[in-house]
């Protein structure tokens, strides 16, 4: 009786402890899976029009836009037009560095350059924001931070 | 440990001063209930800083602090932020964001007026948050950006670790875990429904919504607070 009672507080702990670790280690957990799975999405940056110049740290600029279209791999279903866009291509990150004026789509999702503003699906970017935003536009056209934090 | 501390209200009852969080007893010496942040405040969970509120001030036991004047309530925080790549010119220019998103906004609970009061300091001289000053209710360890790094920081009670790189929006959405606001989103599944655009959401645009304030201030709400 008493040996069944420890192999009972035994297991018991075993599963204390694994739900414990499960707790702990879950978000970062699902970082580095939402990482990995980001970093095969084709980016696009761009200089943010609104923005100002955000304090230089580490020579990292932060005045830029960084897009990536849910679930997109293949840089060539990414649509581009207008008159004065500019893009280039850099295979290795797998990022478009965009500029000019113009409208950069993927399936139902468009993102519009303008002037002094971008609008994605209608949204308005606000146009006094400081620094830099990291959007990643789900396929219903939600927008989302790409990049996150975790605290416990 | 002196009495004369600041801030708190002295109940009718018994010699016990309540202590926005705690009752301090001064017979015993020591609070009579538990940190509320427990763990978060050390092992000896009736401890006041470490048993050395000289140096180390923690006058709320909180990681911030509610203060009720009239009808004004100010909810105040101050971060050092430490190591190498803290700066003077990255404090105000997380200073800059959080008065953009806390400082800067009014807020109300119920009829009282709300103000945010955090201030940021930095101290590139020193790598450990024991070490770094001046003391602050919150010590952030500055990581330098390197390239597309996905994850901008950690935040464990009063403690972070963030990178160099945050946008403004990031600063105070993390600000927020120092007033021990969840996220509002998962991962896999992203903003919770009904709190879209709310600043522990995972949007692009968020604004400190009025249920975040809420939460601050009930979680230390000072006894006889006729806000509500």
């Amino acid at each position: 009786m008493k040996r069944k009672y420890r192999k009972l507080l035994f297991w018991a702990a075993v599963c204390v402890a694994l739900a414990a670790c499960l707790v702990i280690t879950a978000p970062a957990m699902n970082s580095v899976l939402m990482a990995r799975k980001l970093k095969r999405f084709v980016k696009i940056e761009t200089i943010y029009p609104g923005c100002q110049e955000r304090a230089r740290i580490n020579n990292v600029s932060h005045c830029e836009c960084e897009f990536v279209f849910d679930d997109v791999t293949d840089a060539s279903t990414i649509l581009f037009s207008g008159v004065n866009l500019t893009r280039s291509y850099d295979e290795e990150r797998r990022v478009f560095r965009v500029g000019g004026t113009g409208t950069i789509s993927s399936g139902k999702n468009t993102i519009q350059l303008l002037v002094d503003r971008i609008v994605i699906n209608s949204i308005m970017i606000p146009s006094d924001r400081p620094s830099a935003f990291h959007v990643l536009i789900k396929h219903d056209g939600a927008l989302t931070n790409s990049r996150w934090d975790l605290h416990w | 440990m002196g009495l004369a501390l600041n801030n708190s209200a002295v109940s009718p009852q018994k010699l016990k001063l309540y202590y926005r969080a705690r009752y301090y007893d001064p017979l015993a010496g020591r609070f009579l209930n538990e940190d509320p942040i427990a763990f978060r405040g050390g092992h000896n969970f009736y401890a006041y800083v470490g048993e050395d509120p000289v140096d180390l001030v923690d006058p709320g036991g909180n990681d911030y602090h509610v203060g009720l004047n009239g009808n004004t309530i100010t909810v105040s925080a101050t971060v050092t932020i430490y190591g190498p790549s803290a700066s003077n010119q990255l404090a105000q220019s997380w200073q800059n964001d959080v008065n953009r998103y806390w400082n800067g906004r009014n807020f109300q609970f119920g009829k009282c007026n709300v103000h945010f009061d955090i201030k940021f300091f930095a101290d590139p001289g020193h790598n450990w948050r024991w070490t770094a000053s001046p003391k602050s209710d919150n010590y952030v360890n500055v990581i330098p950006q390197k390239g597309d790094e996905r994850l901008l920081d950690l935040t464990w009670s009063s403690y972070g670790r963030w990178l160099s790189g945050l946008t403004d929006q990031d600063v105070a959405h993390s600000m927020g875990h120092f007033f021990h606001l969840g996220d509002d989103y998962s991962l896999i599944s992203g903003t919770k429904k009904g709190h879209e655009g709310h600043m522990m959401s995972n949007d692009v645009i968020r604004n400190v919504a009025q249920h975040e304030v809420d939460d601050i201030i009930n979680a230390q709400l000072p006894p006889g607070c006729g806000c509500k």
